[in-house]
């Protein structure tokens, strides 16, 4: 693992390096895995504060853990895994999880975040990406994390059954369920 | 092919939960049906919205700042925890043996008194059991949309899900086998493979 170029391809040489002790190593995972790791916090909670709070505590954890990161699974997994657990035991102790908060309502204002008001998230209109946001947030937990874990993060059947620590039947159900609320819910506003 | 069975294969499709021969089966209903066509390419249509649209970024200033601020986080830890951390871990130690006391305790209690009382059955997250039952006899592809539509028969058998014990969950598998049997039905063959 000398090649600088894959170097820069690869986590494993930068897990290496942190696991034997080095911070700039494991600030470079930081940079490189936050965008991915902060996304995944979003869609599954729907507000950027409790995002912001859990994608740094994930890290905070990943860092304490490093020597646990055996390799198995790819790092920005094992992130993920951290983010959801932890996704996970907040909705536990609060029960009602600020679902309805939605994303523009929740940003910081502009300035701090150097985005323009009302700038849309991607190509949809601001509006229907809005209500399509709104309507995914509010689906039941389960259904959410699948479809967050199946269409964002690009995992498979077995992958999100193993993060979710269900079925694969699980997974195709949950998923279904999904899918066809969000159908009933969005298909006739268009 | 029934339109309505092909709207639920539809969204299993999407979702890369369909085998491939009720893929096949699918397509070749599209191409004889215009309204499920219609509706094929509108959930298309939501599955990609639903897959393009992207997070609200919050802009550069919040990630040039990330990284210190895990960092900073990362260095409170260390500072609250270092100086006292043997204290810390013996304190810790004492007070995980009272709590696994007091569970003890607390567990026995419930013991004894769940055993004055009639056996309750346990309550299952519906989706996971029937999902597990149905995904164990390979069924899944038939029944799965089936058995979760509220405008099924079936959908009576879904909600009972949520009070069975694994006994009756059982007996009620059985049941459910011998009315896939009535209702024509075909059960899933082993050659078949999910795409």
């Amino acid at each position: 693992m000398t090649d600088p170029a894959r170097m820069n391809e690869n986590d494993e040489y930068w897990v290496a390096r942190a696991q034997a002790g080095d911070s700039e190593a494991f600030e470079h995972l930081v940079r490189r895995h936050q965008r991915g790791v902060y996304a995944f916090c979003r869609r599954l909670t729907g507000s950027h504060d409790e995002a912001d709070d859990i994608a740094q505590e994930a890290f905070v954890r990943a860092y304490r853990s490093m020597d646990r990161f055996r390799g198995e699974s790819r790092f920005g997994t094992w992130l993920r895994q951290i983010a959801l657990n932890l996704v996970r035991s907040r909705a536990r102790r609060k029960r009602r999880f600020p679902l309805v908060s939605l994303d523009p309502d929740t940003l910081p204002s502009d300035a701090a975040t150097g985005t323009a008001p009302g700038q849309p998230g991607g190509d949809l209109d601001p509006l229907r990406s809005r209500l399509l946001r709104a309507t995914v947030c509010e689906l039941p937990e389960k259904q959410r994390r699948t479809l967050v874990l199946k269409i964002y993060e690009e995992m498979t059947h077995a992958e999100v059954a193993r993060l979710m620590g269900c079925t694969i039947g699980t997974v195709k159900a949950n998923l279904f369920h999904a899918l066809r609320r969000l159908r009933r819910q969005l298909g006739d506003r268009r | 092919m029934k339109c309505t069975s092909t709207r639920r294969w539809i969204l299993l499709a999407l979702t890369d939960s369909l085998s491939a021969r009720r893929n096949r089966k699918l397509n070749e209903h599209l191409e004889k049906c215009p309204a499920c066509r219609t509706e094929s390419r509108q959930a298309r249509d939501l599955w990609e919205e639903i897959a393009h649209d992207e997070t609200r970024d919050p802009g550069p200033t919040y990630w040039q700042s990330f990284a210190s601020r895990v960092r900073r986080r990362i260095d409170a830890h260390d500072e609250a925890g270092a100086p006292v951390e043997s204290l810390a871990v013996a304190a810790r130690a004492g007070e995980l043996w009272c709590r696994a006391l007091a569970a003890a305790a607390v567990v026995l209690v419930v013991a004894l008194a769940l055993l004055d009382r009639p056996q309750e059955p346990p309550i299952f997250e519906t989706d996971e059991i029937l999902a597990d039952v149905l995904q164990a006899s390979e069924l899944t592809d038939e029944i799965l949309p089936a058995a979760f539509s509220v405008e099924d028969p079936l959908a009576d058998l879904y909600e009972e899900f949520n009070h069975l014990s694994p006994k009756q969950v059982q007996r009620l598998w059985t049941w459910l086998e011998q009315e896939i049997d009535t209702s024509g039905l075909p059960h899933r063959r082993n050659d078949d493979e999910v795409s």
